[in-house]
């Protein structure tokens, strides 16, 4: 009965929660006000019984109105102030600075926004005196229900972390611990690199990958203020930006990352063998081991769902063989919390598949292929295991993967004609006549890579003779380009666990799934919708490396440029509260809660004021009345409604 | 000088506000029409406040944020969303326009957006006309009872005959209700017989047969306490319910009816014509060849007879008598009667006004409560007729669950038999309208961007039906406005 209790009260007594004289002040605003309000009719106090003071000054906001103001406020022992002049977002603070430098709360002040929202639209004087009459009289009732509310400021954390330990992640954790931030990289993966280090050589200049990636990747793991997670996943974050609670769930590696020297023994005894996912089904691997030849971490790690133990067999081999008795097989999981003040998103993408054939191979497929670590040990291989004799290499993606579609794949044709100088190297789709490339398609074909004419008809592999082939269309028609071995780039796809991760953050996806990195101005590249949450690299849609790495950099620096370390900030004021004698733990306002400040806890709401934006949503969503908002309580707000509409026509 | 319509408009402090500055900086010209509240985000919008502004004279209501993805609490706006989609269906059967409820979108930059939205709405609004709520309809409740001669006797002040010696003297009467309340009387088994023994009854006519001459033979105060089920629905229960409480040195509503209007009070969705035509009139089993209806006299059998009136809308029993005590719920447990009784018959009374049951929400003892996810989204409705169930919190499934906001002490009740909770037991202390709270409560549990949230709120059946089940009558918009307009 919050509304019927304050109406027909203008001050309230202390079962209100309030007590005091109050003080009603217009302000001319020079030659703002007044000239369409009768400010004459609502300046007489005979108008206002329930103000103790009621006066008007030219300017207010100046130096002479701020020192009047303050004379009235002590000299008639005011202890709450209605303003009415411009908007409260003009002034609000300026009048509050006064109450809070004569002793009073800064929060025993309500505004009424006669200038912007009255004054300034025009129409009859009457009707607009009228309408600002029951805005005062509105403003005068919630002022005399406000609350005190203490200041405590907290200390943000200027921590991050980073998502995804491929070129964007590791870029941006660079940057960040040179300067100076303490960084968590969390990597879902048991290997830093991400795709990037499962290539050999890399467009445009046929860079050697690790050799670029290896040290940076190295300089990660010795780096002393960035911490490493592998084999980890986000799993809750809360809070915004300066204080997200971060909640980390990290798989069991069976093995002691501090014993293990990463000799690979423990591999060459494991009997369990399964597909091995950095082969793209051309390989298996063991259940025990390194996940590649110089992986970093440089540390074995078991593949639980394979292990033969784990599935309850008598099986220790991978035990006895480890000589610095570094296998654990323990199998339990760990979980972190984090105390982060910003979150780079560098989840990266998933490359593109295409339905498994003989004599058919993903852009993905080939590069793994083309890796001297890789299934086949650097050698082309086509159907039957067979080198090929002709290989023809396209796109369907150009659209949907951009530049990276086209520099993949005449990259490839390049790499396949060095590795099979016999072989007849074709690129089929077009790429020869996009604008930008022709120079250097050009040069392909001096090389004596073939550009096949017409366009890629859907981009499907068909049949011909035996052979797999390309549908091309041009002029004269469609017809079917056949080889031993096929090459498709096929669009990228967002990496594993990405729409969860947009989920956790709130932060929008794309038709394809990839984070959107809406930025408020083109000036804060990879910056989200979400304040102090960056998307950096191919999370945000597919791009090549170099890109990658710029993105990381990028958000790196709008971190360092937005979180001071040992910067102190105000706790949130307006943080709701939860009464818990009224909750029953429901979970509706948890529910509500866009920043997980809310948390139900012995089947009770509990609020983390750290966390608290003080939005008032789980006030309006609570359905016991125990949940409310500072300065916007139910019974304020319901006094203001009653005011706005009492008495007259 | 034109009526012009009084807007109450909740403007969220990031977007909407900012705009309306910017407006008036640009020097719009737009109607003045708006009554501002401004508050942190269109997220802090209950839908209780859009309902008191109807009830205390807006003519329409305003609900303006940022746009969905700008909210700068992240998606505020869209609970708002999803509360306005909801609640403006429940105000659409409770026969108030949805053009006078708006939501609308403008960002801190969009000025001339905002203007628009205003001359929009106030254009619907003014060609709607006022809306007048508590004339056209508070008050037709008023004139109903106040042109009662009899109320006039209530009016004085009571003065009770000292306490009879002996038993305690009890009534039991029912107003409009099914005789569930008086079947839970019998349900309190032995506790029934201890209690017969200890009282003597004056007033029961479901078991006894007393006249209204007997009760009107007694003395004032002369019952020491009087249980009265039922909503006030016709002029005879007002009568009643005057003479009760003439009577009655304690006057307890007894049950959800009583308490808050019950499923009685959904007839207040409906015009009094309609539901008379609907019983005395449209159906075909009904011969009535002279069309009479209640009220009017008949003359059979050597008498003069007639049937009493409907009110305008039906009451709660404490929106025409003053209530000492509420014992809640359709019908009452046999528990919180038996708490009840031996507490007011011991003399150990709560203050007046009091509900006598837990001031605690259904969760707090729900089987299910363990169930609960961290995080409750609807993303699907289900209903419990028509979808597969398991045995987990049934908000977290999709089904609409009034747990949340309803008070405790039906236990072993609905939630215990595997059904969703209805909310017959009420709000808890200092919610006013518990309906309102609930809905709130749902519509923020819809899962998804605008359209998807606007969806759910379209596929929910019934909401005034859904959120007010049991106490549309003490709604802050209780009954429907009459057509015409006021007077």
């Amino acid at each position: 009965m919050s509304h019927e209790e304050t109406r027909g009260t203008a001050t309230p007594g202390p079962a209100g929660g309030t007590a005091g004289r109050i003080g009603v002040y217009f302000c001319r605003c020079g030659p703002n006000l007044g000239n369409l309000i009768r400010l004459g009719e609502l300046e007489d106090p005979a108008a206002w019984p329930s103000a103790a003071d009621v006066a008007t000054h030219e300017v207010l906001c100046s130096g002479d109105g701020r020192a009047w103001l303050a004379g009235r406020i002590r000299d008639r022992g005011l202890e709450r102030v209605v303003v009415a002049a411009c908007s409260p977002r003009e002034h609000e603070q300026t009048f509050r600075a006064v109450l809070a430098a004569e002793g009073r709360s800064p929060f025993h002040l309500q505004m009424v926004n006669l200038r912007e929202q009255v004054e300034w639209i025009g129409g009859d004087a009457g009707q607009v005196t009228e309408k600002s009459r029951r805005l005062v009289h509105a403003a005068l009732r919630r002022v005399a229900l406000h609350r005190a509310i203490p200041s405590v400021e907290v200390e943000v954390s200027a921590d991050v972390l980073v998502v995804g330990g491929g070129p964007a992640g590791v870029s941006a954790a660079l940057a960040l611990a040179h300067g100076d931030r303490k960084v968590v990289l969390v990597e879902r993966e048991r290997v830093l690199g991400g795709l990037a280090n499962q290539l050999d050589e890399v467009f445009p200049q046929l860079e050697c990958a690790s050799c670029f990636m290896e040290p940076a990747l190295d300089r990660v793991l010795h780096a002393p203020r960035i911490e490493v997670l592998t084999g980890a996943t986000v799993e809750r974050v809360r809070g915004a930006h300066g204080a997200f609670r971060v909640e980390v769930a990290i798989r069991a590696r069976g093995v002691d990352p501090d014993a293990c020297l990463g000799c690979g023994e423990c591999g060459k005894a494991c009997p369990a063998e399964v597909p091995d996912p950095l082969a793209a089904g051309l390989a298996t691997r063991r259940a025990i081991g390194l996940a590649y030849a110089g992986c970093l971490p440089h540390v074995s790690a078991v593949d639980f769902a394979a292990c033969r133990r784990a599935r309850g067999e008598a099986c220790d081999a991978c035990l006895k063989a480890c000589a610095f008795g570094a296998v654990t097989l323990d199998p339990a999981p760990r979980a972190r919390a984090l105390d982060v003040g910003a979150i780079v998103v560098a989840t990266g993408a998933a490359p593109g598949e295409v339905p498994p054939r003989e004599g058919v191979l993903s852009s993905y497929q080939l590069e793994r292929m083309l890796h001297p670590d890789g299934p086949t040990a650097g050698a082309v291989r086509g159907a039957g295991g067979r080198e090929p004799a002709t290989v023809l290499l396209a796109t369907p993606a150009t659209e949907e993967d951009g530049e990276l579609a086209a520099e993949e794949v005449l990259k490839l044709a390049r790499l396949v004609r060095r590795r099979l100088p016999g072989a007849e190297v074709t690129v089929a789709g077009g790429l020869e006549r996009i604008p930008s490339l022709a120079r250097r398609t050009a040069a392909l074909a001096r090389e004596g890579i073939r550009f096949a004419p017409g366009a890629l008809a859907g981009g499907a592999v068909e049949e011909d003779g035996g052979r797999p082939a390309l549908r091309l269309e041009d002029a004269g028609g469609e017809r079917l380009e056949a080889a031993d071995l096929v090459v498709v780039h096929a669009p990228s796809r967002p990496a594993e666990g990405t729409a969860a991760l947009a989920r956790l953050l709130r932060i929008g996806t794309s038709d394809r799934g990839f984070l959107l990195d809406r930025a408020a101005s083109p000036f804060e590249p990879t910056a989200t919708r979400i304040a102090g949450v960056y998307v950096a690299g191919a999370a945000a849609g597919p791009r090549p490396i170099a890109r990658a790495i710029r993105d990381g950099a990028a958000a790196a620096g709008l971190v360092l440029a937005s979180l001071a370390a040992g910067e102190r900030r105000p706790l949130e004021p307006l943080a709701a509260e939860v009464d818990e004698a009224l909750c029953g733990g429901c979970g509706v306002c948890a529910s509500a809660c866009a920043f997980g400040a809310i948390s139900v806890r012995a089947g009770e709401a509990k609020v983390e004021a750290v966390l608290c934006r003080g939005c008032g949503t789980c006030a309006a969503a609570c359905p016991t009345g125990a949940a409310s908002a500072r300065h916007f309580t139910r019974a304020q707000i319901a006094a203001e409604i009653s005011a706005l509409l009492a008495g007259g026509a | 000088m034109a009526h012009e319509p009084r807007i109450v408009a909740f403007l969220c402090n990031g977007c909407a506000y900012q705009a309306a500055d910017r407006a008036g900086q640009a020097k719009l010209a737009y109607p003045q029409s708006l009554l501002t509240v401004r508050v942190m985000c269109t997220g802090r919008v209950e839908p209780a406040f859009v309902l008191q502004a109807f009830r205390e004279g807006a003519d329409g209501v305003l609900v303006a944020g940022c746009h969905p993805g700008d909210c700068h609490y992240v998606d505020g706006n869209l609970r708002a969303a999803a509360r306005h989609a909801v609640l403006s269906r429940a105000l659409e059967q409770a026969g108030i326009e949805p053009a006078r409820f708006r939501i609308a979108w403008a960002s801190a930059t969009e000025a001339e957006r905002f203007a628009a939205e205003v001359r929009a709405l106030t254009g619907a609004v003014r060609a709607l006309g006022p809306l007048d709520y508590r004339a056209r309809a508070l008050d037709a409740v008023e004139d109903a009872i106040r042109l009662a001669p009899h109320r006039l006797e209530a009016i004085e002040e009571r003065v009770g005959a000292p306490r009879a010696p002996g038993k305690p003297r009890v009534a039991f009467w029912w107003n409009a209700s099914c005789g569930g309340c008086e079947e839970a009387v019998i349900d309190l088994g032995d506790a029934f017989a201890a209690l017969v023994e200890k009282v003597d009854v004056v007033l029961w006519p479901v078991a006894l047969d007393f006249k209204r001459r007997d009760v009107e033979a007694l003395p004032d105060g002369g019952i020491d306490v009087a249980f009265v089920n039922g909503a006030v629905r016709l002029t005879e229960q007002d009568e009643w319910a005057q003479l009760l409480r003439r009577k009655a040195r304690v006057l307890v509503a007894f049950g959800a009816c009583a308490h808050t209007g019950g499923v009685v009070g959904l007839g207040n969705l409906s015009e009094p014509q309609e539901i008379l035509d609907a019983a005395y009139r449209a159906p075909a089993s009904i011969s009535n060849p002279d069309a009479v209806l209640p009220g009017q006299r008949v003359r059979a059998a050597g008498h003069d007879l007639s049937l009493p009136t409907l009110l305008s809308s039906a009451l709660p029993l404490g929106a025409v008598v003053q209530v000492d005590y509420t014992i809640p719920g359709c019908p009452p447990s046999p528990a919180v009667i038996g708490a009840a009784v031996d507490r007011i018959l011991s003399g150990d009374l709560p203050p007046a006004g009091a509900v006598l049951a837990p001031n605690a929400p259904l969760c707090g003892t729900c089987p299910r409560r363990d169930s609960r996810p961290e995080r409750i989204e609807v993303g699907a409705l289900r209903r419990l007729a028509t979808s597969a169930l398991d045995g987990t919190c049934f908000l977290a499934q999709g089904l609409v669950c009034l747990g949340p906001g309803t008070r405790q002490g039906c236990q072993p009740g609905c939630v215990e038999a595997g059904m969703p909770c209805r909310g017959c037991f009420g709000p808890l202390d200092g919610v006013r309208d518990g309906g309102a709270a609930m809905l709130s409560a749902f519509a923020s549990l819809l899962a998804g961007g605008e359209d998807d949230v606007r969806a759910l709120a379209a596929a929910l059946p019934d909401p005034a039906g859904t959120f007010w089940r049991y106490s549309l009558a003490a709604a802050l918009v209780p009954r429907r406005p009459r057509k015409g307009g006021p007077g």
